[in-house]
């Protein structure tokens, strides 16, 4: 019984389903889902919409397998960080010919490429260039996403109180996915 | 797998906008849209099309896909050629064989006891021989 649960939970989206979920959607969480599609393409070669095509695709192929108990939204934002983070693994098609995250985690230990740093660099760049002459913000992307750093690091680091802190993360990101901003830089 | 400090740095960041995008209210994404875009329901409606034709267009290439399987195993199933034969039909295979080859005089004497299935087994062994009708050896 256990069995057979596990297994349907993890079967893959039909085409129906997704067709109905996407219609159920309210137009914030459409809009919400180009927020985080613009957010989170930032150096990497997709846009926004493309990010968003390749995500229902790659949900349908069932490259990556996710419980049917989760919320679609949920699960379309975890398959569009997915999609992103291979885009900007698989630069070479000819490395592994696949968005199947079964595949990619069996990229062993593959060298970093000057193809890879220059991703991830052209992604710092980009969101440091996005907040030129708000020097405070770019502290706090710098050690939040790049230096992977406590709140109470940030805290200190910043001179912030936690509530300000959440207060200019919040403003951060509402940045990062607003449209046509720093366009050139991608 | 290994990841560099470059991979490991674009996960986090995706991580964060991530878990902050979905903290963001309802209120805050669609005062963030309107300052993006003059209509927000009609970029919702347009947004919510491209979706939708991404999950048809999907579709559309699973059935092609699939419909390319089939014909490639028909085409195949088509090059091999393979013939249902009834027993009788077997067994008078068998024979004309025998008759061709008279050195398989054992075969001969076997042949009058098999079943279908032994039947079946010798015909193999003897294409596997080379033996076979000149039918089977032109492909009919």
């Amino acid at each position: 019984m256990g069995g057979r649960l596990t297994q349907a939970a993890r079967a893959v989206w039909t085409e129906g389903e997704v067709q109905v979920a996407i219609r159920e959607l309210s137009d914030a969480d459409i809009l919400g889902l180009q927020q985080a599609a613009r957010a989170l393409v930032w150096g990497s070669r997709l846009a926004p919409d493309e990010l968003l095509s390749e995500a229902i695709g790659r949900l349908l192929e069932g490259a990556r397998k996710v419980p049917r108990t989760e919320k679609f939204l949920v699960v379309l934002r975890g398959v569009m960080r997915s999609v992103v983070s291979n885009d900007r693994k698989l630069h070479d098609n000819s490395r592994v010919d696949s968005g199947d995250d079964e595949k990619l985690s069996n990229v062993q230990a593959v060298a970093a490429s000057p193809e890879d740093d220059l991703g991830s660099k052209r992604l710092r760049e980009s969101v440091l260039t996005l907040f030129e002459g708000d020097e405070f913000a770019q502290v706090i992307c710098e050690g939040w996403f790049f230096e992977q750093m406590t709140e109470k690091d940030l805290c200190e680091l910043t001179g912030l109180g936690a509530t300000e802190l959440a207060s200019k993360k919040r403003a951060i990101t509402r940045k990062l996915g607003k449209s046509g901003v720093g366009e050139h830089l991608r | 797998m290994t990841k560099n400090k470059g991979q490991m740095d674009a996960e986090n960041y995706a991580d964060k906008v991530i878990a902050e995008m979905s903290a963001l209210t309802d209120k805050e994404i669609m005062d963030a849209a309107a300052e993006d875009h003059a209509d927000p329901q009609a970029e919702a409606a347009r947004l919510r099309k491209l979706l939708l034709e991404a999950a048809v267009k999907h579709g559309r290439g699973r059935l092609e896909a699939a419909k390319a399987r089939i014909a490639d195993e028909d085409a195949r199933q088509g090059q091999t050629g393979a013939v249902i034969l009834s027993f009788e039909a077997k067994r008078a295979k068998f024979d004309r064989i025998i008759a061709r080859n008279p050195g398989l005089t054992l075969a001969a004497r076997q042949g009058e006891r098999m079943d279908e299935a032994e039947l079946d087994g010798y015909l193999a062994d003897l294409a596997e021989l080379g033996i076979a009708e000149p039918d089977d050896q032109n492909g009919a």
